[in-house]
């Protein structure tokens, strides 16, 4: 019988309105690798605040290795050896890694001063905990965001002489490819040095591959826990969501259209983007494929004119598209929900009216003024349509739900009736359900004659969307693939191609010229 | 596509909550000031008497007109420093160009509000083709508006034209002073355009999250240079007012009316970030520092203690919304 290390019993939480965890119970081993899966509010967040000790729970009982212990504040839970791995790092950009990882207690000299040396012995001793290699010297600004996620690791391990559990909070969600395997590499030393960890992931396939146990939240109870070798993932997904969820992509109902947008020879110096060439057709869903830094993003950036391309044409339905200005690029019928919502998409500062009607505010306008009736009708519409879930129309969007978030930008978008839609990593960070539903709308504005181009990380996304598939690969096309052919390896093995020896080269820690994202 | 359908919620008991929630800053700072209002009434018969209301209502013009273009500026991500060099340069060149002759009332007043529009674009365009932050550009703005008001004049100088100064400050009609009346309209239009039509909107879109507006088809250059020139021809109405007030060019019409101008913002409420806030919250503001003012002037209170009471409502005002936030 395995040592027990974290325990929490019968933990309940509310908060104004809403029961966030109802008596739920988590425990894990010395040495473990625990998932923590669950839709977006089910819980997941809380629980874990209440271990980094930012929520005091109102009832339940917390026990580190045997012993009650009362977290009433992050600094209590620091001390005593839980450390917490935000999905927003923590880093400040412009000091080295050295400073950042032990940026909360750097080493001092008798006289006050830092003490240089013992800085970097300490953090190069959190390094080698790891098991990684980085540049000391190096400011977190020049690093990779695999890179920058070590960091942060690496300080919570300076920060926290005896740790004894660190909660991931969707590590992945940043990472791809070969990252993702440094992290799983690193998840395991601290396995092995007796650390408990707690792995929050949407991407069941990881917890499959990383996690020895999981734990279900669902609405606020726990589901239930179970060794991950016991467990399939339709078992899994029936837990989270309380229902079997049909898994299978929604199939395309009719044929493809003529070609409608025709890209040639495009290159961007600045971007990294070198003769790509390519057609879409009416009513196709394209998936674009290839590891994070490829330029799949830089892609669809300067197709949409928020970048400068140096060479190359694009024509849209037959007519020359305007590059460099998205206003021009959205007026011919294009959109683009970018990659990062919250940073590209959204004002969270506003309501969700007024973030829906943005694009179409000239379209609304009665003379001088918008018109209030249309414009409110229109929202509602789209709330309706996509099952938005919010208060109402003028509830700021910072306060709702990552899913509910995606789908303002979404509803943002599809008011302005697009023809073409470009959407870079549309599920990312989106719970089972509204996945679904996100992939059920794609078809059923593709089976409407929309074109739309996918860019996405998951590989089982893009083989099951798309009609066809695009790999990228170091600022060019490797390869593209129909939805017949379309295997993982495939499309890995195109993905991989040249960057095989970059991707090496990382892990050394030496940033690679494009590749730092 | 969907297995359940969410309807927002509907009309009735809740969307009024709503309603009262999402306002409650502005209600409790319109509350304070009726609650203020009435107090001051009931214990000071020099305060309630209807020549001190008035009175009181038109000095809350001038502030009021730079309060809304300090606020349109600050909403758009910008802040405008230049207000008060350019406030004090309009009071000299107008009155010295003028000297008190009608026949060069209208071209003098037309060439005021074209120096403002032109402060204005070079304030836009310094912020937005010079990438310089707004906060260097209208201060180093600033810095050249003095510097060229006082290489013009250092003293009192000319006279407005008989008639300006009626019209545009000590006139009523019925009770109500024109310049009062002149207020409620500028601050209806500017209410209109900001909640009302594509410019407003994108003027929040753009002080929220300018990357965003870029991304949504919205010409972010154009709008803060738009911004700029509407903040500084709404600048260049007050001074014309402050001028028709004073009646000669004075070296120091404008002095404090940058940080006053911004200072009522904050206490409306407004976020110095850009994004969030509202026109409503600054009028309730200017009317607050007004009403300090005015109380300390009818109990005799020297100008310092003014200034220390303005300070301390301020700090105490944002620490009650941080608290609330």
């Amino acid at each position: 019988m395995a040592e027990l290390s974290l325990e929490m019993l019968g933990i309940t939480k509310a908060f104004p309105g809403v029961v966030a965890l109802d008596n739920v119970s988590f425990t894990c081993h010395v040495g473990e690798v625990h998932a923590l899966v669950g839709e977006n509010g089910a819980g997941k967040s809380t629980l874990m605040k209440i271990l980094a000790g930012v929520y005091q729970p109102d009832r339940g009982e917390i026990l580190l290795r045997g012993r009650s212990i009362r977290l009433e504040n992050p600094a209590a839970a620091q001390r005593l050896g839980i450390g917490i791995i935000y999905q927003e790092f923590n880093l400040l950009p412009w000091l080295t890694v050295a400073e950042n990882i032990l940026l909360g207690d750097l080493p001092r000299t008798r006289w006050g001063l830092v003490n240089w040396s013992r800085t970097y012995e300490e953090a190069q001793r959190a390094l080698d905990r790891l098991g990684v290699c980085l540049d000391l010297k190096a400011r977190v600004i020049d690093l990779s965001v695999a890179q920058q996620q070590l960091v942060e690791i690496a300080k919570v391990l300076s920060l926290h002489t005896d740790l004894s559990v660190i909660i991931m909070d969707e590590p992945s969600a940043v990472l791809a490819g070969h990252e993702l395997e440094q992290l799983f590499a690193v998840i395991r030393t601290l396995k092995a040095q007796g650390v408990t960890v707690v792995y929050i992931s949407h991407r069941l396939d990881e917890v499959f591959e990383i996690a020895d146990r999981v734990t279900v939240l669902r609405d606020g109870h726990s589901v239930g826990t179970g060794c991950v070798a016991d467990m399939d993932k339709p078992t899994l997904i029936s837990m989270m969501v309380g229902r079997s969820l049909d898994e299978t992509f929604p199939a395309r109902t009719g044929d493809v259209g003529e070609p409608f947008l025709e890209v040639r020879n495009l290159s961007c110096t600045q971007l990294g983007l070198r003769d790509i060439s390519f057609t879409l057709h009416r009513g196709e869903i394209l998936g674009l494929a290839g590891l994070v830094g490829a330029g799949r993003s830089e892609l669809a950036m300067s197709l949409f004119g928020v970048a400068r391309i140096d060479g190359g044409q694009v024509t849209l339905d037959g007519k020359p598209l305007p590059l460099g200005k998205p206003k021009a690029t959205i007026d011919m019928g294009l959109a683009l929900v970018p990659e990062k919502r919250k940073e590209q998409g959204l004002v969270l500062s506003q309501s969700v009216r007024n973030n829906t009607s943005l694009v179409i505010l000239d379209r609304l306008r009665r003379l001088v003024l918008i018109d209030d009736r249309r414009e409110r009708e229109l929202v509602e519409q789209q709330v309706r349509d996509l099952d938005i879930k919010t208060p109402n129309l003028e509830r700021e969007v910072g306060y709702l739900s990552g899913g509910n978030q995606q789908k303002v930008v979404l509803a943002k978008w599809l008011s302005s009736a697009p023809k073409l839609i470009i959407m870079d990593e549309p599920t990312r960070g989106i719970d089972v359900g509204a996945k679904a539903e996100i992939y059920q709308l794609m078809r059923a504005l593709a089976d409407k004659g929309t074109s739309i181009i996918m860019i996405s990380s998951e590989l089982p996304e893009v083989i099951g969307m798309s009609d066809r598939i695009l790999v990228m690969s170091r600022g060019r096309l490797a390869g593209e693939l129909d939805r017949m052919e379309a295997t993982e390896e495939r499309i890995l093995t195109l993905a991989v191609g040249e960057t095989l020896v970059a991707a090496c080269d990382t892990d050394d820690g030496q940033p690679v010229g494009g590749e730092v994202n | 596509m969907t297995t359940t359908s969410v309807t927002p919620q509907p009309v009735g008991k809740s969307a009024f909550k709503h309603f009262l929630a999402d306002n409650a800053l502005i209600l409790v700072l319109y509350g304070a000031l009726l609650v203020a209002l009435a107090a001051l009434s009931i214990y000071s018969p020099t305060f309630r008497s209807s020549a001190n209301l008035w009175t009181l209502a038109r000095q809350t013009v001038i502030p009021g007109i730079i309060g809304i273009a300090q606020t349109i500026i600050i909403l758009s991500g910008g802040i405008d420093l230049s207000v008060a060099s350019l406030v004090t340069l309009i009071s000299l060149l107008c009155a010295g160009l003028m000297d008190g002759k009608p026949e060069r009332l209208l071209p003098v007043v037309l060439l005021m509000l074209l120096i403002g529009l032109v402060v204005g674009l070079a304030n836009g365009l310094i912020v937005t083709r010079g990438r310089v932050p707004p906060f260097i550009a209208t201060l180093g703005m600033s810095l050249i508006l003095q510097g060229a008001a006082y290489a013009y004049a250092t003293v009192p100088k000319g006279g407005v034209a008989p008639g300006m100064a009626d019209v545009l400050y000590y006139g009523s009609v019925g009770p109500v002073p024109l310049p009062v009346i002149y207020l409620v309209v500028i601050f209806a239009l500017s209410v209109l355009l900001m909640y009302r039509t594509p410019f407003g909107r994108a003027v929040y879109a753009v002080g929220g999250d300018a990357e965003v507006a870029r991304r949504s088809g919205i010409q972010v250059g154009r709008i803060r240079i738009l911004v700029y020139c509407l903040g500084s021809f709404l600048v260049a109405l007050a001074a014309l007012i402050a001028t028709a007030r004073m009646g000669i060019g004075d070296p120091l019409a404008g002095n404090g009316m940058e940080l006053d101008s911004i200072t009522a913002v904050v206490i409306g409420g407004t976020s110095l970030f850009g994004g969030r806030g509202n026109l409503f919250g600054t009028l309730a503001g200017v009317i607050i520092l007004m009403l300090i003012n005015n109380v300390m002037v009818i109990l005799g209170v020297s100008v310092f203690y003014q200034q220390l009471i303005k300070g301390a409502v301020v700090l105490l005002v944002v620490a009650i919304y941080k608290q609330r936030a």
